[in-house]
């Protein structure tokens, strides 16, 4: 038995060094180079709105996986259940700190296939759960939107068929009445600020700036939380968003910090 | 009858108001014609034909522009107002039996693109509702001009004929309208082509105006127009 | 009242749903469609494509090999440059190639029929944000040509050709963001950009929409109506689905002739042929300075109004009074008020002549001599983008027909003689052509025209003169 609860307790070390190893030469990845031409990493304490209002600054959570080999399944309901669903503790409360890492129980897809015309998916089959640990990265955009599909091909993870979680602090020195959130998507995503659910952005969609607009809101002197999920099945996939007034103009008076 | 005339007040209204001769006292027959002279005259420069010689108005009995349907044009043209109606080429100043009256043909150059048949009549101190206006004009042209169109206006009702044939009918209660209705394509011959139609007017203003047309809607203008004065 | 029901329940009985285009239409991606001795064609996705005779009737028999998605065709001088793409770079997704083959005819019963090998003219490398497939080709006013690509993975992109070999000159540039089925085309001073939004090859539960924007260059930047870029997902919508057809997309211009164009283009979904992907043609308007979608014909009851004074085509027939009592000024304040019937045909029928009755324009009065039923005819040949039509006043066979003398009139009953069928193309002013398809006894193109402000005749179509035009009112 104590031979046999040795070469066990070997076994498991192994395991776990090479668990760990694959864990310590996947956390290697210069997220800098790799999602270069996209997104650097976070560097200074805060950011504002760039000259058009766009909020660049970002903590992005690694896809969850969520295959769907169409776009078209994207209604109302489907968005609404499927961002809805607990992927992790605390998804609609967190504000994470970069390189916070999350455990998660997702659907199991194979690897992605580049050569196919949709992405791999389990055909007929009922779904795999698995769980993941997957890392929040502070990361501010290059561009005006946020290139999801790159932020997925950099970091070598899912590109299809999956959610990405995304969240960043807006802080204002006074309360910024009667703004509007604004937001392109493409795809499926929803989208809350403080708690509060401003846009369902359902169907086969894509990014136009401003094509969708939430309802006149405050943004409150101090802290106010956003936070966006998208979820794309096959091809691109990004957001931008913005706030902007009564008369569709930019709203730029505030920071944007991500911890 | 109180009816009828305010009906009559709001035409005098109109008419002042279209009329500016009439400003200040009664139109002065010649601030709408000249008489014709003996050189022949060419179409204006918008080609509406302004030599005409027109008979004093015959009376005709219908109430309402809205008469003039086709049927009663047909009906009206087909009785014999005057010996020869449809070919005489008449001088100025001849004369023709309409019942017990002698009516007078005046050669005139209208001094308008259009010609004012209720100036004509009122200058003449004849009656002008409710009258029929014979007019006659020569055409004369070098060659043939095919392909063009007889193009006019009438308030009111109108039937024109070239050489004897009929080519245009405006029907109803039309107003003065350039261009308002046209003929099919006709053919002016070289040579000497007679003009003639008949104007029907009911009630308000009565003129026409008539010019040709080429293919293209443009005016026809390469002909002479001739009316046939007294030797003197 | 009752009259007015009758009508309005034979015009719905009259109005059949207006087709994309008829036979076997059956296509997906189409290219341009391009005329090519007398004979109209159009490619698709796969291989070949469909030919037609008439550009109404269309059947398969197009040729073009090397396969791939979404072709585009133009001729150039002599020949025609035929452009397709294929996803063919291996081992990465989005990697793709355009490639451009030329040909002197596009009829493959001719002997000179034969595509010039395939070239690579531009693509993408599987790792851009770009996929190099649907490319659309447009000759500049200038004599430049062009080729747009794209899809919505990334960017369309706009690279300069050579017109003599098709061979890309300068460096490609993006100009559209999440777009495909691209297609440029020039206007009055203004490139255009025409791409797709939505999805693709769902059948009717595609929602392919077709976009615009416009620029001063080829290059972009594309500013929809309210300026914004394409680039940052502008666009302005062109055309969307139709009542049973759905999904539009892959737009391709066709210019007839001075003031009358059309664009072809798929429905991806056409729920009347079991919701397969179809071709269809349709006026294409420009309304200030913006594509405008014609909408399809539909059979029915019509005012025909002449654009030169707004009168309308009536027969050259008594007036007939409507008996109402008298009514006019100071006449109106007595009894009920009631509603009172239309002018009904069988009132007035009667004054008619037997024969041929000619015709006037008038004002629109919606009495009978004025009510006009325009009925499409699938059972003769048609002409690009449309079928003939049977003009007749409602209620009768009485039929709209040229005569010799070069005039229109109404025969007594229509019998399919070909001076009694009318080609109707909306202009490109929204207003339309209407035209016989022969006038006896001369080859001449003749129109309807309006040679006074109440006299109809035929004429040359003139694309600058409101004599020309006409507007069709439900009547």
């Amino acid at each position: 038995m104590k031979i046999l609860n040795r070469i066990l307790l070997a076994a498991l070390l192994v395991t776990a060094f090479a668990v760990t190893g694959s864990a310590q030469k996947k956390g290697k990845i210069d997220v800098g180079e790799a999602l270069k031409g996209y997104f650097t990493p976070v560097t200074t304490p805060s950011a504002s709105p760039d000259a058009k209002g766009f909020i660049r600054r970002w903590m992005i959570l690694e896809p969850i996986s969520k295959p769907n080999s169409t776009n078209r399944v994207f209604t109302d309901t489907y968005t609404r259940e499927n961002l809805s669903v607990e992927y992790f503790p605390g998804q609609f409360t967190v504000i994470p700190k970069d390189g916070d890492k999350v455990k998660v129980t997702m659907e199991y897809q194979p690897p992605v296939n580049l050569t196919s015309n949709r992405p791999a998916q389990p055909q007929g089959e009922q779904p795999k759960f698995v769980k993941a640990t997957l890392t929040w990265h502070a990361l501010d955009s290059d561009h005006f939107f946020v290139k999801l599909f790159r932020f997925a091909t950099g970091l070598d993870k899912d590109r299809y068929g999956v959610i990405f979680w995304t969240v960043t602090v807006i802080n204002c020195e006074e309360d910024i009445p009667n703004v509007r959130l604004a937001v392109g998507s493409n795809k499926a995503a929803r989208w809350w600020v403080n708690g509060e659910e401003l846009l369902l952005l359902a169907g086969d969609r894509h990014m136009g700036v401003d094509s969708a607009v939430s309802d006149r809101i405050t943004l409150k002197k101090g802290k106010n939380v956003l936070r966006g999920v998208t979820m794309n099945g096959p091809g691109m996939s990004e957001f931008c968003a913005r706030f902007i007034d009564d008369h569709g103009n930019p709203v730029r008076n505030y920071t944007i910090t991500c911890n | 009858m109180f009816n009828q005339f305010l009906y009559f007040l709001t035409v005098c209204l109109l008419s002042l108001q279209t009329f500016p001769a009439e400003e200040g006292g009664r139109a002065q027959f010649s601030d709408y014609y000249t008489p014709a002279t003996a050189a022949p005259v060419s179409p204006d420069a918008e080609g509406f034909i302004r030599r005409w010689t027109i008979l004093e108005p015959i009376a005709k009995s219908f109430s309402s522009n809205a008469m003039l349907t086709d049927n009663f044009l047909t009906e009206a043209m087909a009785e014999t107002y005057f010996k020869d109606q449809f070919t005489v080429v008449p001088v100025d100043g001849s004369k023709v039996k309409y019942g017990k009256t002698n009516l007078v043909w005046h050669a005139l150059d209208s001094k308008l693109f259009f010609v004012n048949l209720l100036r004509f009549a009122e200058g003449l101190d004849k009656e002008y509702f409710q009258q029929m206006y014979w007019a006659v004009t020569i055409i004369d042209c070098d060659r043939d001009i095919e392909n063009v169109r007889l193009a006019g206006g009438a308030n009111s009702g109108a039937v024109w004929y070239l050489n004897g044939e009929e080519v245009l009918r405006l029907t109803n209660d039309r107003d003065l309208i350039v261009d308002d209705c046209a003929s099919q394509r006709v053919t002016l011959k070289k040579g000497r082509n007679i003009l003639r139609g008949a104007v029907f007017n009911g009630q308000g203003m009565a003129t026409f105006c008539l010019r040709f047309l080429d293919e293209n809607g443009k005016p026809v203008t390469g002909y002479t127009v001739s009316s046939l004065l007294k030797k003197r | 009242m009752r009259k007015r029901l009758l009508a309005t329940a034979f015009a719905a009985l009259m109005t059949v749903a207006a087709w994309a285009q008829i036979g076997s239409p059956y296509i997906h991606d189409p290219s341009t469609v391009v005329e090519c001795d007398g004979k109209y064609y159009t490619f698709g996705t796969g291989s070949g494509g469909l030919i037609s005779e008439d550009g109404w009737n269309w059947h398969g028999g197009a040729v073009r090999p090397g396969g791939g998605v979404a072709p585009d065709a133009l001729k150039i001088g002599d020949r025609y440059l035929v452009v397709y793409s294929t996803g063919d770079v291996q081992g990465v997704r989005y990697g793709s190639h355009v490639y451009a083959m030329w040909n002197k005819t596009l009829d493959p019963e001719s002997p000179d029929f034969k595509f010039t090998d395939p070239i690579d003219i531009a693509g993408s490398n599987g790792y851009e944000d770009c996929d190099g497939i649907d490319p659309g080709l447009m000759m500049g006013p200038d004599g430049r040509l062009w080729l747009v690509y794209g899809t919505y993975f990334g960017y369309l992109r706009v690279v300069e050709l050579d017109p003599a070999t098709a061979r890309a000159i300068g460096e490609p540039v993006n100009v559209a963001l999440s777009c495909e089925a691209g297609e440029m085309i020039y206007n009055d001073g203004w490139y255009y950009l025409l791409a797709t939004h939505g999805t693709c090859c769902s059948g009717v539960n595609s929602t392919y929409e077709i976009i615009v924007g416009r620029s001063k260059s080829p290059t972009g930047p594309y500013c929809d109506n309210l300026g914004r870029d394409m680039i940052h997902g502008g666009g302005r919508l062109l055309l969307a689905s139709e009542p049973r057809r759905i999904g539009a997309g892959h737009f391709g211009r066709f210019v007839v002739g001075k003031g009358i164009e059309k664009f072809s283009f798929h429905f991806e979904g056409d729920l009347d042929r079991s919701g397969r992907s179809v071709l269809a043609m349709r006026a294409l308007l420009w309304k200030d300075g913006w594509p405008v979608a014609g909408k399809p014909f539909e059979s029915g009851e019509y005012s025909i109004v002449s654009e030169r004074r707004g009168f309308t085509l009536e027969l050259a027939v008594n007036n007939v009074p409507m008996n109402t009592g008298a009514r006019g000024m100071s006449r109106n304040a007595d009894g009920p008020v009631v509603a009172l019937d239309d002018q009904k045909l069988e009132d007035v029928i009667g004054t008619w002549p037997q024969g041929d009755i000619n015709l006037r324009i008038g004002p629109e009065l919606f009495r009978p001599h004025q009510a006009w039923v325009i009925t499409e005819l699938n059972d003769v040949p048609g002409f690009i983008g449309g079928a003939y039509c049977k003009i007749t006043i409602a209620g009768t066979g009485r039929a709209l027909a040229a005569t010799a003398s070069r005039e229109v009139t109404t025969v007594p009953e229509f019998t399919g003689a070909p001076e009694q069928l009318w080609r109707i193309d909306q202009l490109t002013d929204g207003t339309f052509r209407i035209m016989p398809k022969a006038v006896p006894g001369t080859d001449e193109e003749l129109a309807l025209v309006a040679v006074a402000d109440s006299t109809p005749s035929l004429g040359v179509f003139d694309p600058e003169s409101d004599n020309s035009k006409w507007n069709l009112y439900k009547h």
